[in-house]
């Protein structure tokens, strides 16, 4: 099976079974979206909750807003014949990387992500299956669009399936 | 596309190599150790390459983050592969820290964050001196993991207000023993204005 990299920033849509990665998310969240019954899937390693809030007039990847990622999946995904009804999510990252002695909360990004995208799962009526989110540690986010598992790597915790 | 000329990308590594000179001079100092800088870098390249052309986003890193202050904003992130922070653990704790970075405890972070401030505060003080600016430091924050995912939060804040990252960076390394390191500056966008204003070429 293929193994298709999504960058930061980045979103992929297949239609044939493939093994989606996003390497090492930070405070990144990747988000996969998944049509069981076609198989056709998505994922994107997101990097910010939302475009409305980018002093970015125009962008060449905006992927890199979880708003726009998920809507700009949909619309791909839908194309290639993906059953809008069907759709599921699973989602990994959104961690808060830095310790100190004054730890800044508005440093805290990755639980504006992860926010941002259950939110807007929630508006658009597609269940989160699965998530790893939060916490301190870097995790790198594989899907499987064959079988639909998700599997999420880091140093600390080695290999979560869900 | 912000695009910079050939003269403002000099008069940028010019201030970058000022200020690295300066940290690894520190850095000797507090190791004993004979440190080379290398020509700093300064160029623009699409956010998403960052990882890779510091070495990948899969190696495993200690990165020590850093906010500007005073006259200039921006950040500054100090990276260095496992084996540098090894050396410098071991170095700074006389062979008392842990070997394994998993089990790095508060001494073996403290000793890592000290160097930290050590090379930044003289690469900030040598550049507010040859600016004539008042700069100043936060305290700074740790993190040890992936390279990908020590540096998404810096590509993060990048990104609300741009697709491209310009890259101020100088590796340090050392004949002497095993140490290396870069040394990324990310001046905010005012910030980089008042940099070439001084450098006469606005």
């Amino acid at each position: 099976m293929e193994t298709i990299f999504v960058g930061i920033g980045e979103y992929k849509v297949v239609k044939t079974p493939s093994l989606l990665e996003s390497i090492s998310l930070g405070s990144c969240v990747g988000i996969v979206l998944y049509d069981p019954l076609s198989k056709i899937s998505g994922m994107a390693h997101t990097m910010l909750p939302n475009s409305a809030l980018s002093s970015l007039a125009t962008t060449s990847t905006p992927a890199k807003f979880v708003d726009k990622a998920i809507s700009i999946m949909l619309e791909e995904m839908k194309k290639c014949g993906a059953g809008r009804g069907q759709l599921v999510a699973k989602i990994a990252g959104g961690a808060y990387m830095f310790q100190s002695a004054m730890p800044d909360p508005a440093m805290n990004i990755g639980a504006r992500n992860v926010e941002a995208a259950k939110l807007i799962l929630t508006q658009e009526k597609i269940p989160l299956l699965a998530e790893d989110t939060g916490k301190n540690y870097g995790r790198t986010m594989q899907f499987n669009s064959e079988t639909g598992m998700m599997i999420v790597k880091s140093a600390k915790f080695g290999i979560k399936e869900m | 596309m912000k695009t910079f000329s050939e003269f403002e990308l000099d008069a940028l590594r010019e201030f970058s190599n000022v200020g690295a000179a300066h940290a690894a001079t520190a850095l000797s100092k507090l190791i004993d150790k004979k440190m080379l800088v290398k020509i700093p870098t300064v160029k623009m390249m699409p956010v998403k390459d960052v990882p890779n052309y510091l070495g990948g986003a899969e190696v495993p890193v200690i990165g020590l983050y850093f906010r500007i202050g005073g006259d200039l904003g921006g950040s500054i992130l100090l990276c260095f592969p496992v084996t540098t922070a090894a050396v410098l653990v071991d170095l700074l704790t006389a062979g008392m820290g842990t070997k394994n970075i998993a089990e790095y405890g508060e001494v073996e972070q403290s000793a890592l964050m000290e160097v930290g401030n050590i090379l930044t505060n003289s690469y900030l003080n040598a550049l507010a001196e040859m600016m004539e600016m008042r700069l100043l430091l936060s305290v700074p924050y740790y993190s040890s993991d992936f390279l990908g995912a020590v540096v998404d939060f810096l590509l993060i804040e990048l990104s609300q207000s741009a697709d491209y990252a310009l890259i101020m960076d100088t590796v340090i390394d050392s004949a002497d023993t095993k140490f290396v390191g870069n040394l990324l500056v990310f001046p905010d966008d005012k910030s980089l204005q008042k940099i070439l204003e001084k450098a006469g070429l606005m």
